[in-house]
């Protein structure tokens, strides 16, 4: 994974001299950061066997709940607060159906996917909700560390916040277990239901943050926003390795996942390609690399 | 993993023109491609840069998504294009771009007004109101200027629609008309099947105004299906979809816009701006109505043809 993205790199920059430059990678770094935080999310939820296609509404009603309270004169650490708390109940909630019912976590969260974007349609009145707290923007997105962008910090605080959960915690086998076999991890006394509901908290929670990232990059609370980023961010997880039974998957895989969907968008644009033929390539690789990990197996 | 390299390369290879060793590269940066009006303002701003030997245009297409546009035109930015084109999805989420674009000195032309950005020049400025203005005359003059109306918006809130939602209103203002029912709708199915639902709501509707091209084709579409010829429909753009429906009788008239002189404009200001020329801070375009009376007049105006 972490070769093709290379070579992907090496080809786009020798087709183009501006490709590789500073500039164009504080251009990917920006573009890829909310996908991943979602993926990584998206990462966890798959394995342990379910999938959450509310996260691309939670990113919207997280922005619109954060840039209305910010107009409203909140603080800013209120405003995020209320935005991630708002994303973790509505994972939680997810979860929670989905095991007190016994209902698939892909119909469970096709609802809330609609109950969401509804939501922040209706808090917003269908308006965009212009953000001019400076310290909000320049802390969640148009600020710079040293030279790093601050987007792409959190998504690295991210991607390690999320890895040492998977690989260094019980938590972080208990979910494998339950996505790998859930009545033997059950027989073994893994409380699955409490584990499946702690996932798509930290989901919830995750697409949230994206939100803010979303707000902060945009300037704006917008309630169309983030539409059809669950898809991508189900396809960075499984372009990284990830199956849709638990099987297989890691943060690395997901992280170069979600930079490569974005480095061939980045680099198919600054190639002067037409925007109809970039679709199909997105889709293309996308088949073509479930299809590679299929033949591995 | 092997193939997914070779196919990228084979893509690029195929399909990649080089644009960097031009003297001028213009970035056309379309809110959406997938309607008439994109594409012939594409084909048209194409055409314009064709005249022009050794330059180049850039299009990208945010498919309706502000972030995708906002990423649209940082791209831009970095490749170093001397122009950017850009006819907004969403207005104030794009700022942010537009100010990077600023900070380079890469000139912007907008298509319509970006509220607070600093730009170039803007075409067709003040058109969306004027387009909902008379739009809305013409639906006064249909109805005779009492009855009941329904309005077709869009579920959210963009500052192009409200615009002509502003102009409509101000139109049927101290008229007898009165709006019994206000909904809204993008895709062209979704509009029809509430019309439909209106239409039974409401045998009494004498009207109905619709904010742009998919809803008007949807809302025809129902008219048709209930065969309710006697309720005037009226709205924005000129979609070819919609020049059939108004030959055939099924929508009254329509504020065209007209893809082909504000992409002219566009690129005409950029290179003139490039040139070294000074360029207007805003172009008109004045407002086109086409009803049954001027249908192929209108249309070969519009597309040509």
């Amino acid at each position: 994974m972490i070769a093709a993205f290379i070579l992907m790199v090496v080809v786009f920059s020798i087709l183009s001299p501006v490709f590789f430059s500073y500039g164009n990678f504080i251009n990917i770094a920006n573009q890829t950061a909310i996908i991943s935080v979602l993926a990584f999310g998206m990462t966890l939820v798959m394995l342990s066997g379910g999938i959450d296609l509310s996260v691309g509404s939670l990113v919207s009603i997280s922005a619109v709940i954060c840039a209305l309270l910010l107009d409203a004169g909140a603080s800013t650490p209120v405003a995020m607060g209320v935005s991630i708390l708002t994303g973790v109940t509505f994972g939680g909630l997810s979860g929670f159906i989905s095991v007190k019912w016994g209902v698939q976590t892909f119909l469970v969260t096709l609802g809330v996917l609609s109950v969401a974007r509804g939501l922040s349609l209706v808090l917003s009145e269908g308006r965009t909700i212009y953000i001019d707290s400076e310290f909000f923007l320049s802390i969640m997105a148009q600020g710079y560390i040293g030279p790093v962008p601050v987007l792409f910090a959190w998504t690295l605080l991210f991607f390690f916040g999320s890895w040492l959960v998977l690989n260094l915690t019980t938590f972080g086998r208990k979910v494998r277990a339950v996505g790998g076999n859930i009545k033997a991890a059950r027989q073994a006394g893994v409380r699955t239901n409490w584990i499946i509901i702690r996932v798509f908290m930290i989901s919830g929670g995750l697409a949230a943050f994206g939100g803010l990232m979303m707000a902060g990059r945009l300037s704006s609370g917008l309630p169309t926003v983030g539409v059809g980023m669950e898809l991508d961010a189900i396809a960075a997880a499984v372009l990284g390795g990830t199956g849709f039974k638990g099987e297989g998957g890691s943060l690395v895989g997901t992280f170069f996942g979600a930079l490569i969907m974005g480095t061939v968008i980045n680099g198919l644009t600054i190639l002067g390609i037409n925007p109809y033929i970039q679709e199909i390539t997105k889709g293309i690789i996308i088949v073509l690399a479930v299809v590679i990990v299929s033949i591995r197996k | 993993m092997k193939a997914i390299i070779f196919f990228v390369c084979l893509v690029l290879t195929g399909t990649a023109e080089s644009v960097f060793a031009e003297k001028y590269v213009i970035g056309l940066s379309m809110h959406f491609m997938r309607d008439d009006y994109a594409v012939k303002l594409v084909d048209t701003v194409k055409a314009v840069v064709a005249q022009h030997p050794e330059s180049s245009v850039v299009v990208t297409d945010a498919n309706a998504t502000p972030q995708k546009q906002l990423a649209d035109i940082e791209n831009l930015v970095v490749q170093g294009v001397d122009a950017i084109i850009v006819i907004p999805i969403d207005e104030k989420a794009i700022l942010p771009a537009i100010s990077m674009a600023n900070d380079r000195n890469i000139p912007i032309v907008a298509i319509t007004t970006i509220p607070n950005a600093k730009v170039l020049t803007t075409i067709a400025a003040s058109g969306d109101y004027a387009n909902g203005k008379a739009s809305g005359e013409l639906l006064v003059r249909a109805t005779g200027g009492k009855g009941k109306l329904a309005m077709i918006g869009i579920p959210y809130s963009l500052w192009r629609i409200d615009e002509r939602e502003r102009g409509f209103m101000d139109a049927i203002e101290n008229t007898g008309l009165e709006i019994v029912v206000k909904q809204s709708g993008l895709d062209q199915a979704k509009v029809q099947d509430t019309v439909a639902g209106i239409l039974v709501a409401h045998p009494d509707l004498d009207g109905i105004w619709c904010a742009f091209s998919n809803q008007l084709v949807g809302a025809a579409d129902a008219l048709r299906s209930a065969n309710r010829k006697d309720i005037a429909l009226t709205g924005i753009d000129a979609d070819k979809a919609i020049i059939e429906r108004i030959r055939n009788g099924w929508i009254t008239g329509t504020a065209a816009q007209f893809p082909e002189q504000q992409g002219r404009m566009a690129a005409q200001a950029v290179f003139d701006h490039l040139a070294g020329k000074s360029v207007p801070v805003a172009y008109e375009v004045p407002v086109g109505l086409v009803t049954l009376d001027n249908v192929d007049e209108m249309n070969r105006k519009i597309w040509g043809e």
